[in-house]
């Protein structure tokens, strides 16, 4: 198993008392395939025809509604004033349309913040592809010096000392908060930021006209000369794998290899999703790039010679008007609505705060 | 008339020792990097050489199937690495400018002695003109240029 499908135990540092407690700790895909696999034979050997789903759990669209209420307050945070909301804004996609974010105290971090809008579906978070879960994922930023800068014993204490936040854990989770709630809460929201109502999608479903013709020739071009299908590929456009993408002549961000330590691994991120891509502006893993014109310029041009580039990544070609053609069908894969979602933005105002002990069965 | 067994050999042991060539360590880049219908000449005032601390003009002459291939016609990139090339190490972007012969003239100054290696990656200005290609040409800048070993490698 490759490192960077699983954290180690080194990448964790603080919180690896949370993974273990989350029962994360030790599963890679492999163990995971083991038990799928496994279970799959048993149900074979026993000639099981009918397969009974689970009952929809009742409780995730509470913990999904406390996830809301979290991702909006700047409680946790060292300076009391960051969010996640903060580098995630529904009407930039969940994006914060920053080259790089800024957390506590406004220190800049690394990185770009990604999109988060049908976040649930992918199986690699974090640029470099670090985590598998949500969850996970979660602790990275609370903990990040240059993010949320909490201690993890610091976020339980946090909520557990505001009696809004006290109760409602008891309310959601039977118990006061703790960091595997916490991050629980807030990935139950995350599965929530669903959306598939760009023009791109009503085109799919059958409906010729959502698309312009400058859109559809640029969809003939994104799946044919420009060749971007091979990484933005299904339905999320992201193949959820690591790519060199040639952004910049030197990766002084070492990406994959930050996990890996290959030197073939420096400067591969994962392919980020290109739902909702016109909302997400700037682009790469470090903002380089301001504009979709850009990024098609970027990789019409070929990249930047970097040892690493992708060989997918080269000339392409393609002239003034089919650029302008594939940056048309670019802003055809997004949904104006994820922007205006009332689901999506802050919770309503509280109107008092919860019976404080009040605990569900 | 058919060929001799000597003959029929010639060509397979021809074969042979461009794979041996090939899978050597010191071979493999250029193995790589000359692929491609592109050639390139390369030589530097100061013999085949890089003058430590002082400036060193290199010269590349490219053709394209045997005819010359102006400067003009590519987007030429000229990059330094100290040593090899590496993702860790930041290159030297050259400057290079058209001679008036139509070949790529670059200025590179280094500080220290030893080797170096030069990437030229080569793009089109029309599209379809050529494949795009990267070739990696190996120099040693040395204090004095003239006192040393045969240049290794040679010009490719």
């Amino acid at each position: 198993m490759k490192r960077f499908f699983f954290p180690s135990p080194h990448h964790l540092g603080p919180w690896r008392g949370q993974v273990a407690a989350l029962g994360l700790a030790g599963w890679g895909l492999t163990g995971w395939g083991l038990v799928v696999a496994g279970g799959l034979g048993l149900l074979g050997a026993a000639q099981v025809t009918q397969v009974r789903a689970w009952d929809a759990d009742p409780g995730e669209a509470a913990r999904a509604a406390l996830g809301r209420e979290l991702f909006y307050s700047p409680l946790l945070s060292r300076d009391g004033q960051v969010s996640c909301s903060s580098c995630h804004h529904p009407d930039k996609a969940f994006t914060d349309g920053r080259a790089v974010s800024s957390g506590a105290f406004g220190r800049q971090g690394l990185r770009s913040a990604p999109s988060l809008v049908n976040v649930a579906y992918r199986t690699r978070l974090f640029w470099h592809g670090g985590s598998p879960s949500l969850e996970l994922q979660a602790l990275g930023p609370l903990s990040d010096h240059n993010e949320h800068d909490l201690r993890p014993e610091e976020v339980a204490q946090t909520l557990e000392a505001d009696p809004y936040f006290s109760a409602r854990f008891r309310e959601v989770f039977g118990e006061g908060p703790r960091l595997t709630s916490v991050v629980q809460a807030i990935a139950a929201f995350e599965r929530t930021l669903v959306s598939y109502g760009s023009p791109f999608d009503r085109y799919s479903a059958g409906d010729a006209t959502a698309l312009s013709p400058a859109q559809e020739r640029g969809m003939d071009l994104f799946f044919g000369q420009a060749e971007c299908f091979h990484c933005h590929s299904g339905r999320h456009f992201s193949d959820n794998l690591p790519h060199n993408n040639g952004s910049v002549l030197f990766n002084e961000d070492l990406g994959l290899a930050q996990l890996s330590g290959q030197d073939e691994d420096i400067g591969k991120f994962i392919t980020p999703t290109l739902r909702n891509v016109a909302l997400s502006a700037p682009y790469m893993h470090a903002g380089q790039l301001a504009s979709l014109r850009e990024v098609v310029e970027h990789y019409n041009a070929g990249g930047q010679p970097n040892p690493n580039t992708d060989p997918l990544v080269r000339p392409l070609g393609l002239s003034d008007e089919e650029v302008t053609d594939l940056v048309a069908f670019l802003e055809s894969l997004t949904d104006p609505t994820v922007a205006t979602n009332p689901d999506f933005g802050p919770p309503p105002p509280r109107a008092k705060s919860p019976a404080p002990g009040k605990e569900t069965p | 008339m058919n060929p001799t067994p000597t003959a029929r050999r010639a060509p397979l042991a021809g074969l042979l020792a461009l794979a041996l060539l090939g899978s050597l360590p010191g071979a493999r880049a250029h193995e790589t990097v000359d692929a491609g219908p592109v050639s390139l000449e390369w030589h530097t005032d100061t013999n085949e050489r890089l003058q430590v601390e002082a400036d060193t003009t290199l010269t590349l002459k490219l053709r394209l199937g045997g005819r010359p291939l102006a400067a003009a016609e590519c987007r030429c990139t000229l990059l330094l690495y100290p040593g090899a090339v590496s993702p860790r190490v930041r290159p030297l972007r050259l400057e290079p400018r058209a001679a008036p012969d139509g070949a790529l003239e670059a200025v590179i100054t280094t500080e220290r002695a030893g080797p170096y290696a030069l990437v030229v990656d080569g793009r089109p200005v029309k599209a379809g003109a050529f494949a795009p290609f990267r070739k990696v040409i190996e120099l040693v800048a040395a204090e004095d240029v003239y006192n040393l070993p045969a240049a290794p490698g040679g010009q490719p």
